[in-house]
């Protein structure tokens, strides 16, 4: 048996594959068809403190290699999800991330509260680029995410906070920011803001004109991104951006992610978090090697 | 309502084998832009329900990434077979597919349209390539012994013979946008004649837009129940990217698991 489990903080998780926010639902889709319990986590839907009805459709478009989506976090909003979703959730058995999303520092220690401890994680989304308020303001604005971030861990005593950064800021300063806030883990990247136009009717394919790009085409600039920040902090790293294999995965692994997020991947094959397990522990195998931890951050210059 | 004990509002599916490959059995045109596909998959499938659809792979690799949704049009177990027509780069590439070729598939998702009662007067609208989610469900309801009467507006005298189907308990009218068979008028215009001879207790519509919104409200004009299959662009298939909503009374809801089947008054066109 090779040892596949990995630590991220005070967290351990059975494998570094972690299911991405808003390609996993609230895990009720997934629990049908496979068992979750493989996994090292899932990361839920990113949810808001008030109900979000999310962006007109059309909500994706295809392109080379990869989607743009314009979803606009719809979710159910928190007083919903503690009722609704949550029970179902904790009986999982699985560690849960909850990614959470405000218009204002409020709202983000709002859902802090709510959520520290009832799940084992929070992700600070602070990266959308589908909504036009909060979100991005704060993973953009250098001050405005360290004063974020502070406020939110001073009212999360019991759950990892780990802070999710897009791929359009200086990665090396924003990666120390998010550090110095005092955040637990650093996840990144979020979509890559991109763009797509009807040339028939010579308007944007999206009403919020830019969209987020997911999917293997992204995937070297998350890993660039993800080697830029292991440079830079000690907290643990968690990579994604376009990981469909697990020959993926192990780019991240060995640049020095401590785990991944597996995201557009499940919409092409459901089980994708499952067969890159598979990959690893295959991989481990085939080489003799006992443990995973000895590839991360393995990378040779 | 008592149209609410009818037709109670279905769990999703179970699903056994989500993702599975198939061997491609026949790829072949049926008109010069539409194909039948035939496959065989290489695992045990649960029978979809008539209005259930499969997310096919197209290509090869990662361009295009997302496979594509289709309607079951028909089921010789354990061999699916899908019809398509031509119409961007995913359904040419996937007609260039041949057979003995691999193809990988997700599903069987979606919720099926509900079975009607056996005294219910049951009306099938199918407007051109909606014919290939209306032709299971007009084999499976014949099967369980209902008495159908099926609208199609087919473009040509070609494509009016994909429906296959023949029993004394069918009764097909056609019409083709051409005139080579039938009537040359849209499905709408069938639809308009028949209702004023002879009222359906539910209607099951599938086809282009504009013939699911006739049918919506022609449905809710005359008190009618309808079963409307709608087509959206697609990515996950299973409910969890959000991307196939469309709008409804009751705010946005997922094509893919709410749907593709959605009752009469229920979409905001």
């Amino acid at each position: 048996m090779v040892n596949l489990s990995v630590k991220i903080g005070h967290l351990t998780l059975k494998a570094p594959v972690i299911t991405a926010s808003g390609t996993f639902g609230y895990g009720e889709e997934f629990s049908e068809i496979a068992d979750l319990k493989r996994l090292g986590a899932i990361t839920l839907k990113g949810l808001s403190l008030l109900p979000r009805e999310g962006n007109p459709p059309p909500r994706i478009w295809e392109t080379p290699c990869g989607i743009l989506n314009s979803i606009g976090l719809e979710n159910v909003g928190l007083e919903r999800f503690l009722k609704e979703k949550l029970p179902f959730i904790k009986k999982l058995n699985v560690p849960v991330i909850a990614n959470i999303l405000g218009n204002t520092v409020e709202e983000y220690v709002e859902l802090a509260k709510n959520l520290d401890g009832e799940v084992e994680a929070l992700e600070l989304n602070v990266s959308c680029p589908n909504v036009k308020k909060g979100g991005i303001f704060f993973g953009t604005d250098r001050f405005a995410l360290g004063e974020l971030i502070s406020a939110v861990k001073r009212v999360t005593k019991k759950s990892l906070l780990i802070t999710k950064l897009s791929p359009q800021v200086e990665i090396r300063e924003f990666s120390r920011i998010v550090e110095d806030a005092g955040s637990d883990a650093l996840s990144l990247i979020n979509t890559v803001p991109g763009m797509a136009v009807d040339i028939e009717r010579r308007r944007p394919v999206f009403k919020n004109i830019i969209a987020g790009l997911s999917g293997p085409a992204i995937k070297p600039i998350a890993l660039r991104c993800v080697w830029e920040a292991v440079q830079t902090v000690k907290i643990p790293v968690i990579g994604m951006g376009g990981i469909m294999t697990a020959e993926d995965c192990l780019e991240f692994l060995i640049v020095g992610a401590r785990a991944i997020e597996v995201g557009t991947a499940s919409f092409i094959d459901p089980l994708s978090a499952w067969k890159i397990i598979d990959g690893l522990e295959e991989h481990l195998k085939k080489r003799g090697i006992q443990d995973i931890n000895t590839i991360i951050k393995s990378l040779e210059l | 309502m008592n149209s609410q004990h009818c037709y109670p509002h279905q769990p999703p599916f179970p699903r056994h084998q989500i993702f599975f490959t198939s061997v491609i059995l026949e790829n072949t045109p049926l008109t010069h832009e539409i194909f039948k596909l035939t496959i065989k998959p290489h695992s045990e499938i649960k029978p979809p329900l008539p209005g259930q659809f499969f997310m096919l792979q197209v290509g090869e690799g990662f361009d295009p990434l997302l496979k594509r949704p289709f309607s079951l049009y028909d089921i010789n177990s354990p061999e699916l077979q899908f019809l398509y027509r031509i119409r961007g780069r995913g359904t040419a590439m996937l007609s260039q597919k041949r057979a003995g070729q691999i193809i990988s598939i997700t599903g069987p998702f979606g919720r099926p349209y509900p079975e009607p009662e056996k005294t219910e007067k049951v009306l099938i609208v199918a407007g051109g390539m909606g014919i290939a989610s209306l032709n299971y469900l007009v084999k499976g309801l014949l099967e369980k012994g209902h008495t159908l009467r099926l609208l199609y507006g087919a473009r040509t005298r070609e494509e009016a013979s994909l429906i296959n189907i023949n029993s004394e308990r069918l009764i097909k009218v056609i019409s083709t946008d051409d005139g080579s068979l039938g009537k040359k008028a849209t499905v709408v215009e069938l639809l308009e004649d028949t209702i004023k001879e002879d009222l359906p207790d539910v209607i099951y519509a599938c086809g282009p837009q504009a013939v699911l919104r006739a049918v919506d409200q022609k449905a809710k004009a005359l008190g009618i129940k309808a079963f409307l299959s709608v087509e959206e662009r697609m990515a996950c298939g299973i409910g969890v990217c959000l991307g196939c909503v469309i709008k409804t009374e009751g705010g946005y809801r997922r094509v893919c698991r709410e749907g593709p089947v959605f009752r009469e008054g229920e979409i905001i066109w």
